[in-house]
């Protein structure tokens, strides 16, 4: 076993820790995918889609039929306990809204903290935001949705787990690539570090 | 435009491939000294105003290179491209290729304010005119900056339209030559420390360009400044040296081009390159017994070897300061700013100021503000600048433990030289503040930016240290520390930076108002002819879209927008002196139109009753404005030739 070890080629760790690395990005979809589908089943996970008035506002006041916003941190506040995984939404501004977040709290959390923050990033047809994490119970869920006073915005509906295809599941982004080179070369590199104590390579 | 990149980044290869034959150099410093032999080449030829020319004898030079190498090793040819193809060598391609890739789907597009006012615009120049900035006149301001970078950016797409992504590739293969000179102490059978030294390199401009958590993207890797490239290509400078060990004039001779390249980055350069030549100078007396430069041997060679750095720091120096004397009739030695003194006069009364006094009260406060910056100010995710020094310290230790006998001496006395340069440039920025800086030295301003070039030299030259020590001396120790070092520096980079961050997820919010900008140009430009000097207004405007425009219309001369003093004048005499003061400008500036990107209350209010065939609110409010100035009878008016909704 050990004299095994000792001889994979440095080409063999390499392709096996990327395959590994790929084999487990498609598990982590498969297990998304799975676990999605039953709590759909179940009926724990429902898509349903809201508008902006179903939210409780802060620093956002509605003047005249004008949705604007009256200070630097508008807040969007959904007291609904459910399973999460995506929301999706339509929104326009007058100016460049800056980032977006969406804040949430677990069963027992006190209230919203910046450790669970996740950011909403603009989807392919414009005008359109989307976030999408790893299923998660949530008790509320916060949208900031820009970060300027004075910011009309128009909205449209807001989309909470929409049902995704199966390919989704493996989409590949750029940063994906970028996780699989970094982390196939620092993975290998270490365990042909390992493989180098081991035949005794390095004093 | 994709062959005209992918023919310059050929040739850098080539040349790499025919530096290895040639002259057996070290093939994972080969990039780095090929890039810089052919960007030197089209700069001397851009200084003689032959910059297109250039760019030919560039590749004609890489080409005879190859040629003479493949000739003289034709019977080991393969067994030389594989000794060429080191892990330095093939990151360096990966990395380029895929870099390449990335940028030629994503098209990301520059952001930061600087890259408006020189860093970008003088790239875009150069390649609508196909001479360097100090030619002709611009909007584009510091056009006295070395050439360098504008000439990188350009080798990479003199055969086609400007396009700012071709010049973030240029930068990128800059980078990725010095990360593969890092590695260079590793052979193929090392491959994984070549990784880990290389994944360091590539992190090092993040761990000073975000200290703090941020939200948004940092475009590292996506920008044209200058100063990340400052700090990488100083350390890729030592690198050079420091891993060229034949123990003769091929450890120096490679180093010039890149002393050359360095020094025409930026007027701060020439410091760097100096102390690169200091630290050198230092590790020959006491690392390199057998050295000879030009068969030149023992201590004398290396004091000629010193001197050849030198001469190649300070000639390229003064020889763009000659160039800017003879093009520009401007004496390339005054600094400007408070005092514009010249610099030795400024080091003179800085060295005098600091050791003999009197110190004036600017002085005092500015060195005491810059020594309570060195242990508050946060300039790095590992903290203040002496935490770096810190940090630097221990891997300095570990190495001089973990090193063979001589490896001890030279982690020593790069400890020493480094501290000694880093001392004389923190001194030299502090004379800069006192004596050119006006107000705003106060301040620090641009601390961090002006300090981190050498840090990230500094992080490296300790990292090199250990490399050495990996390779010669307790080798699982020091390559222990290397990896431990790099998972620690990977951990911190985790945490500070998410992938909104990184270049790498870069999306259409992080260049919004370039976007919108870019709108609103294409719904105008048909309209602009060569020759139009235009006067731009943007509305409620930090100055941003202004600069952005002369960017984008790099062509014309834009005219900018100044103050009027109408204290204690009334209203109907404050129009009247706006409209008179605005005449006299445009008639000296020669303005033939005004272009209106937003109109404001206050255009409107002063310059309302110039508008002839169309009233300024008439266009509408996200819409865009383009005027021909008429000139009759000593006075002016606004005719409009094109305005209206930009989205049509």
């Amino acid at each position: 076993m050990v004299n095994r070890l000792k001889n994979i080629s440095s080409r063999a760790i390499i392709i096996g820790t990327a395959l590994i690395l790929i084999a487990a990005f498609i598990a982590g979809g498969l297990f998304a995918f799975f676990s999605e589908s039953s709590a759909r089943k179940s009926g724990d996970l429902r898509s349903y889609s809201l508008q902006s008035q179903d939210f409780v506002w802060n620093g956002i006041a509605d003047k005249e039929g004008i949705v604007i916003t009256t200070d630097n941190d508008p807040q969007m506040l959904l007291e609904t306990p459910m399973e999460f995984t995506s929301l999706k939404f339509y929104m326009e501004t007058s100016i460049y809204p800056g980032e977006i977040a969406l804040y949430y709290t677990e069963p027992g959390d006190a209230g919203f903290s910046v450790q669970k923050r996740l950011w909403i990033v603009p989807a392919d047809q414009p005008n359109w935001y989307i976030l999408e994490t790893p299923m998660k119970t949530v008790t509320a869920l916060r949208v900031d949705p820009t970060m300027y006073a004075g910011n009309i915005l128009e909205f449209g509906e807001f989309i909470f787990n929409e049902e995704k295809a199966f390919s989704d599941y493996f989409a590949v982004s750029y940063g994906d690539f970028f996780n699989l080179i970094v982390y196939t070369g620092i993975i290998s590199s270490v365990l042909k570090f390992l493989q180098e104590m081991l035949k005794k390579e390095i004093d | 435009m994709l062959l005209n990149c992918i023919i310059s980044f050929i040739s850098v290869v080539a040349l790499s491939f025919g530096l290895h034959l040639l002259f057996n150099l070290k093939s994972a410093l080969t990039p780095l000294v090929s890039l810089a032999l052919l960007i030197n080449i089209v700069s001397l030829a851009g200084m003689f105003d032959l910059l297109k020319p250039g760019v030919f004898m560039a590749y004609g030079f890489a080409l005879v290179i190859l040629a003479a190498g493949i000739a003289k090793n034709r019977s080991r040819l393969k067994e030389k491209l594989n000794s060429f193809l080191s892990p330095g060598v093939i990151l360096f391609l990966l990395a380029c290729v895929a870099m390449l890739a990335f940028l030629a789907v994503r098209q990301p597009l520059m952001t930061e304010w600087d890259e408006f006012s020189f860093w970008g615009i003088s790239k875009h120049l150069v390649n609508i005119h196909h001479q360097l900035y100090t030619f002709y006149k611009s909007s584009m301001i510091g056009n006295s900056t070395p050439p360098t970078l504008a000439v990188l950016s350009y080798f990479f797409q003199w055969g086609t339209e400007f396009t700012e992504w071709i010049s973030f590739f240029g930068y990128d293969v800059m980078f990725f030559a010095c990360y593969s000179a890092f590695t260079a102490a590793f052979d193929r059978k090392k491959w994984n420390s070549a990784f880990v030294v290389f994944l360091l390199g590539f992190l090092s401009p993040y761990i000073f360009e975000v200290y703090t958590k941020i939200i948004h993207l940092e475009p590292v890797y996506i920008t044209t400044y200058a100063d990340v490239p400052l700090g990488v290509v100083t350390a890729g400078a030592l690198a050079v040296y420091f891993f060229s060990d034949d123990g003769d004039s091929r450890d120096v001779l490679p180093l010039l081009p890149v002393l050359m390249f360095l020094t025409l980055i930026k007027d701060m350069g020439f410091a760097l390159s100096c102390i690169v030549a200091f630290v050198a100078f230092f590790d020959m007396l006491v690392g390199r017994k057998e050295f000879s430069f030009l068969k030149i041997k023992g201590f004398f060679g290396k004091c000629f070897a010193a001197a050849a750095m030198l001469i190649v720091a300070a000639g390229s120096f003064l020889g763009w300061s000659a160039h800017m004397a003879r093009v520009m009739q401007r004496n390339p030695f005054e600094l400007g700013g408070e005092t514009n003194m010249s610099q030795v006069q400024m080091l003179i009364t800085g060295v005098k100021e600091l050791l003999i006094g009197p110190q004036s009260d600017k002085f005092v406060y500015v060195k005491e503000r810059m020594t309570d910056a060195f242990f508050t100010s946060k300039v790095s995710m590992l903290g203040s600048g002496a935490m770096i020094f810190a940090i630097v310290s221990v891997l300095f230790v570990l190495a001089f433990i973990f090193g063979n006998k001589n490896g001890r001496k030279r982690s020593a006395m790069m400890y020493i030289t480094t501290i000694i340069g880093f001392i004389g440039y923190y001194v030299f920025h502090l004379f800069l503040y006192v004596y050119i800086f006006k107000d705003n030295a106060y301040g620090l301003v641009s601390y961090n930016r002006y300090i981190y070039p050498y840090y990230i030299m500094w992080l490296m030259a300790a990292v090199f240290a250990l490399c050495l020590a990996a390779s010669e001396g307790k080798k699982f120790f020091a390559k222990g520390t290397l990896f431990g070092f790099t998972a620690v520096i990977f951990l911190i980079f985790s945490v500070y930076c998410s992938y909104d961050n990184l270049f790498i997820e870069c999306n259409d919010r992080s260049f919004a108002t370039r976007l919108d900008i870019k709108k609103r140009v294409a719904y105008i430009e048909d309209t602009i002819g060569e020759d139009d000097v235009i006067f731009l207004h943007c509305g409620g405007d930090n100055g941003e879209r202004w600069f952005i425009y002369t960017h984008e219309f790099a062509a014309n001369m834009i005219v900018e927008e100044r103050a009027v003093d109408t204290e204690g004048l009334s209203e109907a005499e404050k129009i009247q002196k706006y409209q008179q003061t605005f005449y006299e400008r445009f008639r000296q500036a020669g303005v033939t139109h005004l272009m209106i990107d937003k109109p404001s209350e206050a255009f409107a209010h002063y310059f309302g009753d110039l508008f002839k065939n169309c009233d300024i609110w008439d266009i509408g409010a996200n819409c865009m404005g383009y005027y021909k100035i008429n000139y009759e009878n000593d006075w002016y008016s606004f005719e409009l030739v094109k305005g209206g909704n930009i989205d049509g």
